[in-house]
């Protein structure tokens, strides 16, 4: 029985080309959405849960209070780990790491003349290894960090140093800030992409008390904050709080009026709480328009099975006299409906494999492989599959097996095909999201183009960017000269920070206003402000208002936030112990991204030579470089890029362009509304191919009355203009549905933002036309196709 | 003495269409015995057909009484009429009705299929049914290739199956020519004599004459036997 069902199931796909095919793409691209969607969304969800232990662990964190605001912190001092597991109780084991934001590069040996230049790493204690599920491909995992100047390296590192040489046992040359040989003792796998601790290198943490930079840090001996990301793993979890409340005890034992407070961070929270997800939680979005494309692609299926259903109303008419009962006919149509749903699914599975690298390329992710044999996302996939088999069989083994056999023979013409008014309602549905779709897309757009064209308070254009890492020593004055002198630079300017990077907060007073408030503070050099195009508010009255003179420089915001006088240049400022000296005042400018609002800012001036000082005393500097219009953009960096190297052998020189740092901040609205986009045209093309099928089955079925009407002499025109009413009533009805959704989405997205754009009511109004447009196309095609046909061959047949 | 197949008591059929009540068959009294060969006769819509699908039970009698082999159909519950008529009713149709997507063989098997009889057998019967009509090199062709006398051959043959105990056929010759509509009615006979009780409906004269009783209808009423 069953295989007869299989039998006549591909007989009929096979018979039915136009249809099937119309099914299988449409469920096939909704479901390779859905399942990249859902392994999107399980790789994100999933963070850490890969660690054999991981609910048990937790991460340390702690928090303090300045005026009325909390800060977090991270990281903690060495001994905070430690002392924990040996003072709280049912503390199983401990772990620390620590991460550096300054590079180091690595040499393979003393003469090697190759630099590889290294940015992430750790060192991690020796438990690494047992503390969590990492694994190593060669050594031991008890004892590879064990020994000071211990280096594991992933395969990948260790092939690129060494090439296809065993690597175990050989040394590495580390230069920090003096050099350190490490000998390789394992080879560990890459971390799985869903790793929220990622590196390349690690070192012993046992190394770090030889090293210059970090013997401090390890050897700290106050319970406080630090620099060691600390991680607990506990016997019970109801031991939670209490540690928690040692962690306080011994915080206040090391340092009575300290603020801090402790906490533990379940460890796959940990991820989800600290990642900067920003206004679009990609994760709250993806799985609403994995639905709705589900949904599009379901009701597809469904609406064309059951408009097909006429066409098989014989063959049920006849089954039904060969003695078949309701059951074994709705079985007969449910399965084929899984068949259907099956292949579709294969085919879908495999769409989904094939373009998930450009899928993962679009939102800047990795995702490994094998996360595809993950279990939870195949029991997320097989939930998927059995919700589509379910779904797209019911309504139309309930609708093919009620056919009453003596109606249908008498009747050649059937009416009662399913109830037509639920395929209204799904290609209205359709259209709706569809519209809804576009709508919310363009608004996007035309956000994201908003943000980008509006004036900052900056000249961003002709502008260079060049980072500068503390290995350049005191040689920025040389190189600047040196690059002033390349033919079309105009200026350059030395700061601590780019703008549009994070920047560091001070705690300021000002000794006449009686308040304290953040201040966001900036090292710029004197010509900072003409290379960036920044303009005056209130001028300076002297030519350089250095900070070594005591003054400093704020923007509008800071006047009225700190309630300053209108004029406030003479007014002081207090900055952390020093009383400063309003100099000038700038006009407001943007310099984060357009998201937030604008914030009291200093500057911190100082001269050339003062400013040389930055990469030593600061870490890391930037600098700006400002070139005339016209200049020849790669000529220009390639003598950047020579003149750099003079002054810096260690660190490769990188570069960027303001422009697109600006751009970059918009990243993530930049790939949602491509991703969008994808999105609308997977809806589009699935609506329409629904409509079609739609069309092309009205026609068939009103062939007669389409014959009859033209040899009563109706005009082609007239037909088509029969058969596409019905639907482009629809279309504009769904139209009518969706604008005030989609206005609804829209408006409260745009609320976000501190700088929002209008409405783009013109562009409902073109979403629409463009939906309609489509609409009419498809319909026409078939309608005309129906309406030229000779009306005696459709007569005949009856 | 014959046994009685089934009764047919003052049974009347009514639709209602828009306001109107339309009487399709009024009270109809009609006794079949085994062994029987009945030819309905009248012109389009005098209830020829509604008569054979209430007698075949796709219809229901909505006034009067209907028993076949003793049991009352008229009180039966849908579940119970089914399987009677599974056992023992074989239909054949003017249009064949056969199904476009399965073989020769497939479509004689289908009721086989319904009755959950077990592969082995279902092949055996099928072959000897295929045999029997001489349309052996025809198993694996589709409905669409054979000619309409030959697709009417397969619907006797599907109909004889599961060896009913009555045949209803609704004009079988209609769509046919005068050889093969003689063909067929050769093979009624036949079949007649074999043991089947047949009832057709016919506008044919000379097909009716190969009925051993044939009973006239006009507007859903017997006039005449």
């Amino acid at each position: 029985m069953i295989k007869n069902y299989f039998k006549i199931a591909f007989r009929n796909f096979w018979r039915n080309k136009l249809t099937s095919f119309i099914n299988l793409v449409g469920l096939s691209l909704g479901l390779a959405a859905c399942i990249l969607i859902t392994m999107y969304v399980f790789h994100e969800k999933t963070y850490d849960q890969f660690h054999t232990d991981a609910d048990r662990i937790f991460k340390v964190t702690a928090k303090f209070k300045i005026g009325n605001d909390n800060i977090g912190m991270s990281r903690l001092s060495a001994v905070v780990g430690p002392q924990l597991r040996e003072k709280a109780p049912n503390i199983d084991d401990s772990f620390r790491y620590y991460t550096s934001s300054d590079p180091i590069t690595i040499r393979t040996s003393k003469t090697s003349s190759e630099i590889f230049y290294e940015k992430n790493f750790l060192a991690a204690d020796a438990n690494l290894f047992s503390f969590f599920s990492f694994d190593l491909v060669k050594g031991n995992p008890s004892d590879v960090l064990k020994a000071p100047f211990s280096v594991v390296l992933t395969s990948e590192t260790a092939k690129k140093y060494f090439g296809n040489v065993d690597p175990i046992g050989k040394q590495i040359i580390i230069k920090q800030d003096s050099t350190y040989q490490f000998t390789v003792t394992g080879i560990m796998k890459d971390f799985p992409t869903n790793s929220s601790i990622d590196t390349d290198l690690v070192l012993s943490m046992s190394s770090l008390s030889s090293m210059n930079k970090t013997k401090d840090l390890i050897e700290e001996t106050l319970f406080q904050g630090g620099s060691f990301v600390t991680f607990l793993k506990l016997n019970t979890l109801a031991q939670k709080k209490d540690i928690e409340a040692t962690a306080l005890q011994l915080d206040r034992s090391s340092f009575e009026e300290s603020t801090n407070t402790y906490f533990l961070e379940p460890f796959t929270e940990s991820y989800a709480i600290n990642a900067n997800t920003g206004r679009f939680d990609y994760l709250q979005v993806f799985p609403i328009v994995a639905l709705l494309i589900l949904f599009l692609a379901l009701t597809n299926y469904i609406s064309l099975t059951t408009a097909k259903a006429s066409t098989r109303s014989k063959e049920v008419g006849v089954r039904k006299i060969s003695g078949a009962n309701r059951k074994s006919l709705a079985m007969q149509f449910y399965i084929e409906s899984a068949i259907f749903v099956t292949i579709s699914f294969l085919i879908g599975f495999s769409i989904s494999f094939l373009i998930k690298p450009y899928f993962l390329q679009l939102l800047e992710i990795e995702i490994d492989n094998a996360f595809f044999l993950n279990l939870k996302f195949i029991i997320a996939v097989t939930i998927l599959f059995v919700f589509a088999v379910l779904v797209s069989g019911i309504y139309p083994a309930m609708v093919l097996s009620s056919f009453n056999p003596i109606e249908n023979f008498r009747n050649t013409l059937i009416k009662n095909s399913g109830s037509g008014s639920i395929r209204k309602v799904f290609t209205t549905l359709q259209f709706s999201i569809a519209v809804l779709l576009i709508i919310c897309g363009v608004v996007m757009s035309t956000q994201l183009d908003f943000m980008k064209s509006k004036d900052t308070g900056l000249d961003r254009s002709n502008l260079i960017i060049i980072p500068i890492e503390k290995t350049i020593q005191t040689n920025t004055t040389a190189l600047r000269n040196n690059m002033e002198n390349i033919a079309g630079v105009q200026g350059t300017s030395l700061t601590q920070y780019a703008i549009y990077d994070p920047y560091t907060i001070f705690f300021v007073n000002a000794p006449d206003v009686d308040k304290s408030f953040q201040l966001i503070t900036f090292n710029v050099d004197d010509n900072f402000i003409n290379t960036l195009g920044v303009s005056w508010y209130l001028e300076p009255k002297e030519r350089k208002p250095l900070v070594n003179n005591g003054k400093v420089i704020i923007n509008e915001k800071t006047i009225s936030e700190m309630g300053l006088r209108p004029d406030p240049r003479g007014q002081k400022l207090g900055v952390g112990n020093q009383l400063l000296e309003i100099a000038g005042v700038v006009k407001d400018f943007n310099y984060t991204s357009l998201e937030s609002p604008i914030q009291p800012l200093a500057f911190f001036v100082n001269d050339k030579a003062t400013s040389n000082l930055y990469p030593e005393t600061l870490g890391s500097a930037k600098i700006y470089v400002k070139y005339k219009e016209g200049t020849s953009v790669p000529n220009l960096i390639n003598q950047l890029e020579t003149t750099y190297k003079t002054f810096d052998t260690t660190t490769p020189f990188s570069y960027e362009f303001m422009d697109d740092t600006f751009d970059a901040l918009y990243k993530s609205e930049e790939q949602l509304s491509l991703i969008i986009y994808v999105f609308i045209v997977l809806a589009l093309i699935i609506a329409g191919l629904g409509l079609f099928g739609l069309v092309t089955f009205a026609s068939e079925q009103r062939i007669k009355e389409i014959g009859i009407r033209k040899v009563l002499g109706a005009s082609i025109s007239e037909i088509v203009l029969l058969l596409s009413r019905d639907f482009m009533k629809l279309v504009v009805l769904a139209i009518i549905i969706a604008i005030p959704i989609a206005w609804y989405f829209a408006d409260s997205w745009l609320n976000y933002f501190t700088y929002r754009t209008n409405m783009p009511w013109l562009s409902f109004a073109i979403s629409g036309f463009v939906v309609v447009l489509i609409a009419l196309t498809t319909v026409s095609f078939q309608a005309i196709k129906a309406a030229i046909a000779n009306p005696i061959n459709s007569l005949r047949s009856e | 003495m014959k046994t009685k197949l089934l009764s047919v008591n003052l049974a009347s059929r009514t639709v209602n269409s828009g306001s109107n009540k339309v009487t399709l068959l009024d009270k109809i009294d009609l006794q079949v015995n085994e062994g029987e060969f009945i030819s309905l006769m009248g012109p389009s819509g005098s209830g020829k057909s509604t008569l054979l699908n209430c007698i075949g039970m796709l219809d229901n009698f909505t006034g009067g009484g209907y028993t076949f082999l003793g049991e009352p159909v008229h009180s039966m519950k849908e579940k119970n009429r089914t399987k009677l008529y599974k056992e023992y009713i074989g239909f054949v149709f003017q249009a064949y009705h056969l199904i476009d997507e399965l073989t020769v063989l497939e479509n004689i098997e289908t009721p086989l299929l319904y009755k959950n009889v077990k592969s082995s057998e279902r092949k055996a019967l099928v072959a000897d049914m295929l045999d029997r009509f001489n349309i052996v090199g025809k198993k694996d062709l589709f409905p669409s290739q054979l000619s309409g006398g030959q697709q009417q051959l397969v619907g006797i043959a599907r109909a004889l199956i599961s060896k009913p105990k009555l045949l209803l056929a609704d004009e079988p010759t209609g769509n046919l020519n005068s050889k093969q509509g003689e063909e067929i009615m050769e093979l009624f006979s036949e079949l007649n004599k074999e043991g089947v009780t047949i009832i057709q409906a016919t506008h044919s004269e000379s097909n009716a004459a190969y009925g051993s009783r044939i009973i006239h209808l006009l507007d859903g009423k017997i006039t005449s036997e």
